[in-house]
């Protein structure tokens, strides 16, 4: 008898710790204003990591200050978030994200702000 | 009873523990136009609870056409994130205005555009957006 209930006590341990498994689904968010188009995402997912996220065009022009560019991408790549601007008139992008995060700038603001946190 | 108590004891140890588990991603955006004026400002966010780590990141937009067109963005923050950003375009009377703020904290990310635009003569056209998303409670 006693041993039924141990086996019993298993199985249900086995249930509640598959029940207290969530399944970690992915979250995304995408924005746009007039010339600005701003994504987010975060969670697993299949995808590779440059392809996860919306780029604007890598120019690194400092020539051009009328389109600019930044990505966050967090240090295990689960968390992302990106915001690109269309040319004309004046334009300012920012990000951040979690310790180990990296934020890239491009465009006008490439040189002035790279970091890594 | 003496085999229960392993579950039990199972039990209360995995279940806050995993809790928080989950994302989520939210946004805003907002357009104020007038008189040849333009202003344009969004915000987006996400955050990822996993056995991995815990990870968020926060962009921040904004742009603006016209006579005086000024833009700020600014991401500020480790753990929690707070993003701001702002853009104007004015000439004479006409005005455009758009502002966006993001918080971005460890179980949620909310976002709010206020927009204005205003000519003179008249009242000032105003609209607010929101997104706002959780980590859903296991």
């Amino acid at each position: 008898m006693i041993l039924r209930i141990r086996k019993l006590s298993h199985a249900y341990l086995f249930l509640a710790c598959l029940a207290a498994s969530p399944a970690l689904a992915q979250a995304s968010a995408s924005v746009t204003a007039g010339p600005l188009r701003g994504d987010a995402q975060a969670g697993p997912s299949n995808q590779p990591l440059n392809e996860r996220i919306a780029r604007g065009p890598r120019t690194d022009d400092t020539r051009n200050c009328d389109s600019r560019g930044v990505t966050v991408n967090s240090a295990n790549g689960s968390a992302s978030a990106s915001v690109t601007t269309s040319p004309g008139g004046s334009s300012a992008v920012a990000g951040g994200g979690s310790s180990g995060s990296r934020t890239e700038y491009f465009g006008c603001d490439a040189d002035h702000h790279r970091s890594e946190k | 009873m003496k085999a229960l108590l392993p579950l039990a004891f199972a039990l209360a140890l995995a279940t806050p523990a995993l809790a928080q588990q989950g994302s989520a991603a939210a946004g805003s955006a907002g357009t104020a136009a007038v008189g040849g004026n333009s202003a344009s400002t969004l915000g987006a966010g996400a955050v990822t609870n996993s056995p991995n780590g815990d990870a968020s990141a926060l962009g921040m937009g904004a742009s603006a056409a016209g006579d005086n067109a000024k833009t700020r963005s600014g991401v500020h923050g480790n753990n929690n994130l707070n993003g701001n950003t702002m853009a104007m375009a004015h000439n004479g009377g006409d005005m455009a205005k758009s502002h966006t703020v993001c918080h971005d904290r460890s179980d949620s990310v909310d976002c709010r555009t206020k927009t204005m635009a205003h000519e003179p003569g008249g009242p000032p056209v105003k609209s607010t957006s929101e997104g706002e998303a959780s980590i859903p409670q296991q």
